[in-house]
Formats: structure tokens, sequence, C-alpha cells
């Protein structure tokens, strides 16, 4: 920040808040990261990851019991059913998304990577003579670091929603998907609105968030920009659909000359009436609402007469990687409707203290899949390993992504990469299923077992040679002489069977 | 690293989930309404008014039963602390009785919307007329500044009021609404040169007053009356309740950057 004087209110003293986070929660992704068993470590052994991940815990408990209940389990199904609709077509959706955006006197601009959509917005802001600049919540907007990008050109960039508010305060990067400041207790609010404000404040939340409507109201008048992230994109009429409790995103698109919209492809879904589903839906996950607040659906700029609302409408759709991703096997993770469940549900996202220890853009296990397939960073590659494959990221997911057998496959994925001898281990694993899929192969394993057991000395191993000397110590080879006894002792004791004739036969219930 | 911890899993099984925080949905109701709820005063309110935009009623396709409304709830704060004078106007202690009886299929959403919307903090009063309807709102806004969306369900309401047209200088901000979920206390609105997108959002509280005709069961029926509207307005909006955040600690706080206060009233039977 080099302009001294900020043209935002809600920013006014910020260089007076300490920064009390690790390297890894800063506010810019880290480029070169230290290991992640190491910074795991750390982030388990603060304390506040102990307090916020009771928080979890306890909201966790008190959600998940009963699974799915009516009529939930049903518009589960339909979400589901209507996301893998969605991708199927992507292109098409896409492309009729586009024509209707247009048709209403909005701009569409596609961009392939995260640095494109970046400069895609930086010349959206730099066409509109732009200084500040609202933001409500937005994940896409973190994936291609815009506030850094704008701040280059000397935009002040201020996040609107209260949770991305504190996080920017103290230069962090949002913790949970849609609580981005559930690692911090009220304290460390507290703490850093003191700092702002130079005076003692009443520390309670409702106090604390007052605070903060009062100093970002200036900012949504005085912005001649505003930018959102889009929970849902309507091919069918070009709406842009934004979902929230606090309202900002009501402000953002509607008091700045212009409003940027950034989208991921995968947002996109065919009908308006599909809202109906999803909502309430995405609400239910997230924060067990029966729906938010407000869902703000924007279809094109303002119309001639209106009195407010912006004058231009663009749209920055971003692929990163996801069209690649749409075609193989991973497909499914593209239906995430960003409802942080998952995140909520995952111990080991709670014992972290939140996603800032993945040190990629999403963490938690919607993190630990996507991130790798993005490619964001290669550390990203070992995330699938922060799981316990406990299953409840699965089980809480509202359209049904199978998380767990994605971590799992992701990990197999990462080993065939990393270590060559992993190949021949795997090849093995998979001669030793296809020998005992069938009876006659388990058979003849047995047999070669029992012989080898005759043959081979039983202190072989001691005698094997390299690293694997130490593992081997006191260690024998199992007694094989009578593989296979159990098998004929049972096949000895069972009365021959009737043929098949004078069996009753069996009726489905 | 061991992260799993002691907490294990999502520990499934077990009942039904409850609503965090949240006001009780019966909340103080001095409930002496029900002959207002029984009138049927349909004539002066012209629900056709407005609708000039909404494309038929066949918009209501999908079924009623979407979005569950677990209006349970515990008696939380209504943390007035921001809101100030605003929420004291002489009605606010009356939500109009929101449980009374009033049989019939219109006056059972009418409570189903009752109840909804008061769990997530807004107020909901019934007018038996539109005269009365302009009763409650100058009971409400008395002799502060309110900016209004021009609308002929609004035509007899604005009459002896103070009225603005910058929604920044208003306390109040008049509005009516397309469509009420009875389910999930759900606004519709659509926005137009007559309906500005400040209205709702900018003045500390919003007052809609809605033609009970215009309650619908459920959520996607209210998303189905959006649906059908053409053209597609350039902003549509749905809102069930004042603005909130649970962004510190996860409790929940009334009052964030839209308004700190709603209350509909509803009009007619
Ligand atoms: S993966 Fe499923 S549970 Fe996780 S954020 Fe996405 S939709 Fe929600």
């Amino acid at each position: 920040m080099s302009r001294a004087p900020h043209e935002s209110a809600a920013l006014t003293g910020r260089e007076r808040v300490p920064l009390t986070r690790p390297g890894w929660a800063a506010g810019e992704r880290q480029e070169h990261r230290r290991p992640l068993p190491l910074v795991a470590a750390e982030a388990v052994a603060r304390p506040e990851a102990r307090r916020s991940g009771a928080r979890l815990a306890d909201r966790s408990r008190d959600w998940h019991r009963g699974g799915w209940p009516e009529p939930m389990a049903g518009l589960r199904e339909r979400a589901a059913a209507i996301r893998r609709e969605t991708l199927a077509d992507l292109e098409g959706y896409l492309a009729a998304l586009t024509e209707r955006i247009t048709e209403h006197g909005g701009t569409v601009h596609r961009a392939a990577t995260a640095a494109d959509a970046a400069a895609a917005v930086r010349r959206i802001a730099a066409g509109a003579g732009a200084r500040l600049v609202v933001k409500s919540k937005s994940m896409v907007t973190e994936e291609i670091e815009l506030n850094r990008a704008l701040e280059a050109d000397g935009v002040e960039v201020v996040e609107t929603d209260l949770g991305e508010y504190i996080v920017q305060l103290g230069d962090e990067r949002p913790s949970h998907i849609i609580a981005p400041a559930v690692h911090l207790g009220r304290e460390d609010v507290a703490d850093r609105f003191e700092a702002l404000a130079g005076r003692r404040l009443d520390r309670d939340a409702a106090a604390l968030a007052s605070f903060a409507r009062g100093r970002l109201r200036e900012d949504f008048r005085r912005a001649d920009m505003g930018v959102t992230g889009v929970n849902f994109a309507v091919a069918e009429t070009g709406t842009l659909v934004t979902v929230t409790n606090e309202g900002n995103a009501r402000m953002v698109t509607s008091q700045p000359r212009v409003h940027v919209a950034v989208m991921t492809l995968e947002k996109v879904i065919p009908r308006m009436a599909d809202l109906g589903t999803l909502i309430p839906l995405l609400s239910y996950a997230g924060t067990r609402q029966p729906v938010t607040v407000y869902q703000s659906m924007v279809t094109g700029p303002r119309r001639e007469g209106e009195t407010d609302g912006p004058e231009e409408l663009h749209v920055v759709i971003l692929d990163n990687g996801r069209s690649r991703i749409a075609r193989g096997k991973y497909a499914e993770v593209l239906a995430c409707i960003r409802c942080g469940a998952c995140q909520t549900a995952c111990p080991v996202f709670r014992t972290l203290g939140g996603g800032h220890a993945y040190g990629a853009t999403y963490g938690g296990p919607i993190g630990a899949v996507l991130s790798p397939l993005l490619g964001e960073h290669p550390a990203d590659a070992g995330l699938p390993f922060l799981s316990s494959l406990c299953g409840a990221c699965g089980d809480v997911c509202p359209v049904k992504i199978p998380l767990p057998d994605m971590l799992v496959d992701l990990r197999a994925d990462h080993a065939e990469r990393a270590a060559p001898a992993a190949l021949a281990a795997r090849a093995g694993w998979r001669a030793w299923a296809a020998a005992w899929s069938s009876g006659r192969g388990y058979a003849l394993s047995v047999a070669a077992a029992r012989l080898g057991s005759r043959l081979l000395p039983r202190r072989l191993l001691a005698a094997l040679p390299g690293p694997q000397r130490r593992w081997a110590r006191g260690r024998t080879l199992p007694d094989l002489r009578e593989a296979g006894r159990f098998r004929r002792t049972l096949r000895a004791l069972r009365p021959r069977r009737e043929g098949p004739a004078d069996r009753p036969e069996e009726v489905g219930p | 690293m061991s992260p799993a911890g002691r907490d294990g899993a999502a520990e499934p099984g077990g009942d039904a989930p409850g609503r965090p925080g949240g006001v009780g949905s019966g909340a103080g109701g001095a409930g002496d309404r029900g002959g207002a709820v029984r009138t049927s005063g349909t004539g002066a309110v012209d629900p056709g008014g407005a609708s000039g935009r909404v494309n038929a009623d066949g918009a209501r396709g999908l079924s009623g039963d979407v979005a569950a409304a677990p209006v349970s709830g515990d008696a939380g704060g209504g943390h007035g602390a921001a809101a100030g004078d605003a929420l004291a106007g002489p009605a606010a202690a009356d939500p109009g009785g929101a449980a009374t009886a009033a049989g019939g299929g219109a006056g059972n959403l009418a409570d189903r919307f009752a109840a909804a919307l008061e769990a997530v903090g807004g107020r909901v009063h019934r007018a038996a007329d539109p005269a009365e309807a302009a009763e409650r709102v100058r009971g409400l806004c008395g002799e502060r500044p309110v900016a209004a969306d021009r609308d002929e369900v609004l035509a007899g309401v604005v009459s002896g009021l103070v009225l603005v047209d910058d929604p920044w200088a208003a306390e109040f901000g008049l509005t009516t609404a397309l469509a009420a979920a009875a389910d999930t206390g759900t606004l519709a609105l659509a926005y137009d040169r007559d309906h500005p997108r400040g209205t709702s959002l900018v003045p500390p509280v919003h007052i809609a007053v809605v033609p009970a005709d215009r309650l619908v069961p459920g959520y996607a029926d209210a998303v189905a009356r959006l649906a059908a509207l053409r053209p597609v307005p350039s902003g549509m909006q749905m809102i069930s309740g004042p603005s909130s955040s649970g962004d510190i600690e996860m409790e929940l706080v009334r009052g964030m950057h839209g308004p700190l206060a709603l209350h509909v009233v509803l009009v007619g039977g």
C-alpha cells in the first residue's frame, strides 16, 4: 500500500492492525512452501486451532445426526442429478448463458487461466477508471488472487463480507469456504477492530458486527466498481445468482457504476426453476437455514429509466483446468456448490483449525480433491493425505460427490507418479487380486505357499540385503506348511449337497 | 502427525437438526386480529395492480413441499443494538396475532408465513384492508423519512408519509412483493424503474405491504413466480428476514449490511 490516505473508509487505519498469523496463513499464497507435515504439526499446536476446532465440532455434532431427513433427502437427489446433467453438456450450457448475458447487455470474458482472469478484471477496472472496489465474498477471486492484482494497479479493494473483512485486516486467507474467519475468536476480532479504530470497543459479536457495518457502509456508496462471485448462473435466462445473509452482495451489485461477476465455468445451471431445489439445499447444507436471507438475481446491467444498479455488467468465466477435469475420472468434483459442509464435518480440517494449513485456495476435503486437480502448486499433490478417510465428507455432501473415493484414488495417482517402485508393487497387488478372484486361483496360490514354506528357510528374512534388513531383523516368514487346512477340514465336514433341482426356489422379497 | 483426533467422524445417527438461534415463532403475539384476518378485502387492493409484470398465475408449477421449515428454534436475543429506535414503532411490539385462527387455505398460508418469517427475525402484521395497512405503516414510520416504490399496492399506503427519493436519506424503505413463500417466510421482488434496488436494501428498516393472495406455499413456488416474468427483469431479489451474519464465532447477529429490521404487512385474508 503506497497511497497514504485510503480511498476506503473501512480500511483507514489498516496499517495499525498487528499481523499475528503464521506465514502459511498469509493473504497471498506462498510460492515456496514448507513440507506439509511440518505446517500441519504447527497448525495443530496453535491454541486457536483447539478453540475453533471445538466450535466446528459442536456444530458438526448438532447438524449431522440422522443423515438426510425428508424433504432434504429428496432435494439432495434432485440436486445431484441437476449438477450432473449440467456437467454432461458444460459447453452447451455455457454457450446459452453467454448468449443470454450478451442479449441483456452484459459482456462475457472467457479466461483460460487464473492470470487471464485477473488480467481481464484489471482491464475492466482500468477502463472504468476505478479507484475503489468493493467485493462480496467469493472463492474464485481468491483462486485468481484478484486483490493483489488490482492493488498492483493502485486500486484499493475492500472485502465487505464480515468474515472476509476480518481476515483482510489481518492479511490472512479465508479459512473456510463460507465462514472465512472461523479460525478466530471474538477477542481476535475485537483486537483488530480496536487497532483500526484506535479506541476501545464493546467486545460482543453484535457490537463488533455493528462497528464493521458502519465502516463499510460508506464504501458501498463511494466505490466505482463492485466485484462478486456467482453461486449459480442460469443458462436459460442469463441470470447470475448470489446467495448471502449479510446483504453485502446486494450493495455490491446495486451501488457502484460497474459490476464484475467472476465465476468458474461449472457454476452454470440449466433453468431458473432449479434454484427452487439448489438454494434450500445449499442453505441447509451450509448453515442449516431453510434458506439464506438473500438470493440476488442479476440479469444484465440497469435498464433504461432505472434509477439504480450498475451501468456496466461484466462476467468473467474462468476455466483454470476445469474443462480438462470435466473430461477425466474426477469430473464429479465439479458438481460442488461450495457449501462448506465437508469442511465442517472433517475431523482433520477441524483439528488443523481451518483451511490455512492446506496452503491452497481451497482447504478441507473439497480442497484436498480439487487443489491437486487444478494443479495450482506441486505440493498440493500431497493434500489427499490430509484425511482420515472417515467418510464424513461424502455423507454430508449435498450433491453426493464421492469425496472419500476420490481421496483414495488421488493417493494412488500420487503414489504412482512419486515412485516408480510403487508401480511394481501395484502390479503385484493386481496379480494377487486377479489370482484370488477365482476359487481355482486361490487353491493354486495356497498350494504354492505350502510348497514354498517347505523349501525356504524360515530365517530367510534375516539374510535379506540392504535397507530392508533393519525391518527384517527379528522377523520370520509365516509358517505356511499347513496353508489351506481349514478349507480342507470344512469340505470334509460338509454333507454332500443335493442337486439344485431339490432346493426350494428362492423368491425375492 | 495424527490429526484425526478423538472427535472422529460426523456422528451419523440420531435425530433431525434444529435451527441455530432464531427467534421463537410465537414471539409475543398479542394475537387479537382474528377478525381482521377473516375479512376478504380484495377489492381495493387490486392484486392485478403490480402483477402486470407477472406472467399469469400458471407459474406455480412446483410442489409446495420443497424447503423444510423447521421453525421451532429457541428464543434468541433480538439484537436491537444497532436498530436503534427504528424498531420501536408503536406496532413493533405487536406482531399481529400470527397464530390466530382463520380457516381456509389462504389463512393457513398466512399463519405459516408469519411463523416462518418471525422465526428468522422478521415481524408480520395483519391488516383487513388497505386502509388498515396504511394505518399500520403510518404507525411504524411516524414522521420519519420513507423511500417508497411506485406501485398500485402502495397507492393508498403512502399518503401521510414523509417521502424522500434518496434511499440513503430514508429511515424506512416501503415496497410490496410479487410473491411470498409461506414455508420459508420469503419475499420475492423484481426491480424496474418503479421498483429500484435501493428501497428494500439501503434504509435500516424495510416494510413490505403484501396482498395475502400473493402467498404461495413453498420457496420453489416463489422462484417460479419470478421465473415466469418476461422480459426477465434486470434484477430480482428473494428476502427472508432482516440481514444477519454468523461470522464471529458462528454466533447469529441480526442486522448486517442489509436492513436491520423487516416488517411485512399482509393485507386481506
Ligand atoms: S464438496 Fe460437497 S460438501 Fe464439500 S463444499 Fe462442495 S458441495 Fe459442499
